[in-house]
């Protein structure tokens, strides 16, 4: 008995085992007591061959060819399920896995495959190669496309040869950029997503609203796979840290698919995109009041007729940056990034398209692009570059004119896996991208990134008697190396317009213009329903700020942005006062050479808008006065203050304002607006008002 | 103040002069070069100091941490256990040499220098303050918190231990914590505190 058990048990484990990787091929000879279940199943398999054939025909001819692998997958699993040991349904689905959103399925499947016939199809170890690149066993990967490769030498190694030769670059740059992660977190914004695709998230300036785009159920009919079309949903962060449920845009909506793609730094202009004919264009909608307003197709200067997709505004709103397959020169490759510039005096109008140049464009698709309001810091998504895998997000900094090498933006927040869609929040501390890796909820999800900065080193603590004498220990800190960290020079001035009597919401304009060259640099108009406005203000300028709206007083504001400094956000409610008798305004944009009354030429602008209120309010008479803070004798601050009433009052006159109309009056430091006791508060106080009369 | 250091030098060296085997003198003259950040002349009357008060633990731990400046981390490790032996219960030496361990990466070695020195007093900032510092290197942020929060309830006006505190909050994605404690740490003086606040905390 004993000797039997000897022989047999290899025996039988050996059956055991080949039984187990033995493939069951779809014939009625293997199936004789189930012959209706078999044929019903024939019928999927069969249906499904037939998809896989011509999605992978598609797959760079067609936009999206992934409907046709879902339909694939459909019909495989219900072949899979009849029969789970058959090789090429195994292969299939791993196969058309890979061309969808749920990438991460694939892997099981080929493996299965490949244990039940390593001969099922000459691309099993291409397919094997992309999942276990997706699964970050970039060895494993490397193995399995360098078999592919020195096995088949048939065309089709040749076709896909330049494609090999890319995964294999993706995996070296992988293994490279998951041995030196990024300290960032991710995190899936679990709220806002679905089963379904939540992608393209556009976040205001100041993080408090994304818009983004999902193909949600929204009461439309769904395609061949059960999907719906893509509508713009937009969420706001609520006080417990939280986003709002979120809500359909529904001006923006209809049974096409539309793309938000960036929201303006102010929350007020949003670019679309979407196809209403042969191709995608790009399309512009404004917020008038609480609404949005029809999407309204862009110039033709912009919109080719190529596929015009993802956009983003530039930071002064001379520009737009959008992805495009418009051919550059002869060659064709995929998408690109481009600008176009707004004209002179016609803001609605754009001129040719210009790339951004070889250095940021690959040879690969380049997909989504974000400006930072920094004006200098372009993200944007490409399969080229020292991408790990799919689309990765990266960064290019414009220097001297010119856009620098791209960098990586690094594992975590790249993967193998779709990663793109970056927007940033203007602190640079959190951004917001949209990825189909695994572990989210379904398709592609919007994750938040939460940037640490650079390594922070702690302090060790010792201590010793100094001194024989004294018993109090004396402590010592070891201060490790210093650690640098990187700032954000930029200031965001956030707020909204409003009566400074009655308190509501004022429709008012705002110019920034850069007192250094008088230069005009943008002109907004805040929300007609909210007064609300956000600028950002890059570094490195004095900028004044005037406020004016119909019937009011003009505001003026100055911030002064030294280059190097903290970003910083600066929320104000501007109180405009009604042009009426006794009303104060202080001129922020007045400078006097110091100690002396002579204007400085940075004071033009705001002085010419005075002489321009004057012309256009003839019946107005106001009192300019000078005031100064509390330093040195009074006499002299009154004597001060007289004259550089007097200097206003001068450069008016040389205008053409009647003198009739002018008061100028020194009230030295007898008026102050903050406390003597600080620096900014002395600040304060030194500046020059009209009073109407 | 390095006017004060050289008035004290002088007179100590005439209290030496006076009585050649005071180590108490030479203990205290030491310092003042220490404080000098003149560790060689330091060293030398520390040595005398060892020499002539062969007993007293304290010396040969101000040895310890003139040989760190110096970086002999050995010799300044062998002075602490010198120190030690002499002392069992002398809790700074253990802090010290433990912080010189981790200055060799000898992690393991240096968290029983750590406990031993709260094991003789448990309320010892200072040791709490270099344990926690090791649980965040064994990415224990929250037992880390829960040494540097010890630290600082034992000893308020602990400027690293709020600014260590903050790292460690930061890595159990506590940011505004993390804030808090850097503005703190600045507030009292903290250079790392003044710079992760700055760096880190506008958003």
């Amino acid at each position: 008995m004993k000797l039997i058990t000897k022989i047999l048990l290899p025996a039988v484990l050996f059956l055991c085992y080949t039984g187990y990787g033995q493939n069951v091929e779809f014939k009625a000879s293997n199936f004789k007591d189930k012959k209706e279940d078999f044929k019903k199943a024939l019928v999927h398999y069969e249906k499904a061959e037939e998809l896989m054939e011509q999605g992978n025909e598609s797959i760079y001819s067609v936009l999206n060819p992934g409907n046709l692998f879902k339909s694939a997958i459909i019909e495989l699993k219900k072949a899979n399920k009849f029969n789970p040991k058959n090789a090429k349904v195994n292969f299939m689905l791993g196969n058309a896995y890979l061309y969808t959103n749920e990438k991460y399925k694939a892997l099981p499947y080929l493996e299965k495959a490949m244990k039940l016939d390593p001969e099922v199809d000459r691309f099993i170890d291409f397919y094997l190669g992309m999942a276990y690149q997706l699964d970050m066993d970039f060895g494993k990967a490397i193995k399995h496309y360098t078999k592919f490769e020195s096995a088949t030498k048939s065309k089709h190694v040749e076709t896909l040869g330049r494609m090999l030769k890319k995964r294999i670059k993706e995996c070296k740059s992988g293994k490279v950029l998951t041995a030196t992660p990024v300290r960032a977190w991710i995190d899936n914004v679990k709220n806002i997503n679905t089963k379904s695709d939540e992608y393209s998230p556009c976040i205001s300036t100041d993080g408090a609203t994304i818009v983004f785009t999902s193909n949600r159920e929204n009461g439309h009919k769904p395609n061949e796979v059960g999907e719906y079309d893509g509508d713009i949903y937009k969420t706001e962060l609520l006080d417990n840290g939280k986003w709002s449920a979120p809500k359909s845009m529904k001006s923006l909506n209809t049974t096409l698919d539309e793309t938000a793609t960036m929201l303006s730094y102010d929350g007020t202009k949003m670019l679309i995109y979407k196809n209403e004919g042969d191709n995608y264009d790009i399309y512009e909608s404004l917020l008038k009041g609480a609404n949005w307003t029809a999407p309204k197709k862009l110039h033709r200067g912009l919109n080719t007729k190529a596929n015009q997709t993802y956009a983003s505004y530039n930071f002064n709103d001379r520009k737009i940056m959008f992805v495009s397959s418009k051919k550059v020169g002869n060659s064709s490759r995929g998408t690109d990034i481009f600008f176009c510039g707004r004209m002179n005096g016609r803001k609605d109008e754009f001129g040719a398209a210009q790339t951004v140049g070889s250095t940021v464009n690959s040879r690969f698709n380049e997909g989504s692009v974000y400006m930072h309001p920094d004006g200098e810091t372009m993200y944007f998504g490409s399969e080229g570059h020292n991408s790990m895998g799919g689309m990765d997000i990266f960064v290019s900094y414009k220097k001297q004119g010119s856009w620098s090498e791209p960098e990586n933006l690094g594992y975590p927040i790249n993967t193998p896996y779709d990663d793109y869609f970056f927007a940033a929040t203007a602190s640079g501390k959190f951004a917001y991208i949209a990825s189909n890796r695994e572990g989210g909820k379904g398709g592609l999800d919007i994750y938040k990134v939460t940037f640490w900065g650079t390594e922070k080193n702690q302090t060790l603590a010792t201590e010793d008697y100094l001194l024989a004498s004294v018993a109090k220990p004396i402590k010592n800190v070891q201060i490790e190396n210093k650690v640098k960290v990187n700032k954000k020079s930029l200031t965001v001035f956030k707020g909204k317009t409003v009566d400074a009597i009655s308190d509501k919401a004022i429709e008012a304009k705002i110019t920034i213009t850069d007192n250094t060259t008088g230069r005009q640099i943008e002109t907004i108009m805040t929300n007609s329903a909210t007064g609300k406005f956000l600028l950002s203000l890059t570094s490195g300028k004095n900028y004044g700020i005037t406020v004016e709206a119909d019937g009011y007083l003009f505001h003026s504001e100055n911030f002064d942005i030294k280059n190097g400094g903290n970003f910083n956000m600066v929320n104000k409610i501007i109180k405009l006062k009604n042009i009426k008798k006794g009303s104060t305004i202080a001129l922020r944009n007045i400078f006097f050479d110091s100690g002396k009354s002579t204007l400085r030429s940075e004071s033009n602008g705001e002085l010419n808008r005075l002489v321009d209120l004057l012309k256009e309010v003839p019946s107005l008479k106001i009192e300019i006065s000078g005031h100064t803070d509390n330093v040195g004798s009074e006499s002299l601050n009154k004597k001060l203050s007289q004259e550089r009433a007097q200097a206003v009052v001068d450069y008016l006159t040389q205008k053409g304002i009647s003198k009739t109309r002018l008061v100028a009056k020194g009230y030295g430091s007898t008026k102050p607006v903050a406390s003597n006791n600080s620096s900014s508060g002395r600040q304060q106080n030194r500046r020059t008002e009209f009073k109407i009369l | 103040m390095l006017g004060e250091y050289d008035k004290a030098i002088k007179s100590l060296t005439k209290a030496i002069e006076l009585k050649p085997d005071f180590y108490a003198a030479y203990n205290d003259r030491g310092s003042c070069y220490r404080m000098k950040k003149n560790y060689k002349q330091a060293l030398l009357d520390y040595q005398q100091a060892g020499k002539y008060g062969a007993k007293h633990a304290f010396v040969f731990n101000n040895i310890g941490t003139v040989k760190k400046q110096l970086k002999d981390y050995q010799g300044a490790k062998n002075a602490y256990s010198k120190a030690i032996s002499l002392d069992p219960k002398f809790y700074l030496a253990y802090n010290n040499r433990g912080a010189m361990n981790m200055e060799q990466g000898k992690i393991n070695e240096a968290l029983i220098d750590f406990n031993k020195a709260i094991a003789i007093n448990n309320k010892y900032a200072p040791a709490y303050n270099n344990r926690g510092i090791i649980k965040h290197k064994n990415k224990k942020y929250k037992a880390a918190i829960e040494d540097f929060s010890k630290a600082i309830s034992l000893d308020e006006n602990f400027s690293e231990a709020y600014a260590n505190r903050g790292v460690s909050k930061e890595m159990n994605r506590d940011l505004e914590g993390a804030c808090k404690d850097w503005n703190k740490a600045s507030q009292l003086g903290s250079e790392n505190g003044t710079v992760y606040h700055s760096g880190n905390c506008s958003f």
